[in-house]
């Protein structure tokens, strides 16, 4: 059964911010920002103990959108990344260990802003 | 729920190790290495009792490329070094499939691989084995698994 939760972000007066999650079991799912923030804000999203990246996405900050994480995945034998046809990526979810939190940095998002962001994640 | 272990690598005078992780189970979700080990360090990870092989990475190792021919009216031979970044880095192993039919290796379109998850066979351990790592140094790596 998935899970979503919704997570307040205040940037300081430099712009900068970091929230967490409660911890969350397997994949990511959605990452959902309402748009609250300066046009500028850039967010980055990992695992907070294993520093998975789950998503990076820059000069997001005004328009309220939901992306779905996927990570390029690599041949076994010898590590390179795979495509499905030379140029486009071979991709799955993003997974997370068990009942990690997901930690978001924002930078660039205004003074004193305030902006609230969803993950829906599986459980 | 997938489960986190990490192993930390010690290399030799010659530069190699073999380190052990715990036991896991399921689908090997990820791998990681940190930039512990100088460039050209070799990693082999596999499962132990099966020898399924989870990432071989040889990608941080130093490229020779050779090169002769007329450049501007004149003869010249050479080589250029490519030195690819050691980086810390998060992998998703995949390996090819195969068709029922006759064990055909699958491709998208005639190139690209068809992959999936590499599956552990019960519970095993990971093994991890370094070569051309510096003498005596230490790195850490990481494997995601179902459990």
């Amino acid at each position: 059964m998935t899970a979503v939760q919704t997570i307040a972000v205040t940037t300081d007066a430099a712009g900068n911010a970091t929230s967490y999650s409660t911890p969350i079991e397997g994949r990511v799912l959605r990452f959902y920002h309402d748009g609250a923030l300066d046009a500028g804000a850039d967010f980055v999203v990992t695992g907070e103990d294993s520093g998975i990246p789950v998503l990076t996405v820059t000069d997001a900050g005004a328009v309220a959108a939901s992306r779905y994480p996927a990570l390029q995945v690599h041949n076994a034998d010898n590590g390179v990344a795979l495509t499905l046809d030379g140029l486009h990526k071979n991709v799955d979810a993003v997974y997370l260990k068990d009942y990690e939190r997901i930690k978001v940095v924002v930078s660039q998002g205004g003074n004193v802003q305030t902006g609230s962001l969803k993950i829906l994640s599986d459980g | 729920m997938p489960k986190l272990h990490s192993i930390t690598v010690l290399t030799d005078a010659s530069g190699d190790s073999t380190a052990y992780g715990a036991t896991i189970g399921g689908r090997v979700l990820g791998a990681y290495h940190d930039a512990g080990l100088p460039d050209g360090v070799i990693f082999t990870i596999t499962l132990e009792s099966s020898g399924t092989t989870v990432l071989v990475d040889n990608t941080a190792s130093n490229a020779l490329l050779l090169f002769s021919g007329d450049y501007l009216g004149l003869e010249a031979t050479g080589h250029l070094l490519l030195s690819q970044d050691y980086v810390a880095q998060w992998f998703w192993p995949r390996r090819q499939l195969h068709d029922v039919a006759d064990g055909a290796a699958l491709t998208l379109d005639g190139t690209q691989l068809n992959v999936d998850y590499v599956w552990c066979e019960g519970l095993e351990r990971t093994k991890v084995v370094v070569s051309g790592g510096g003498a005596a140094q230490t790195g850490v790596v990481k494997i995601l698994s179902d459990e």
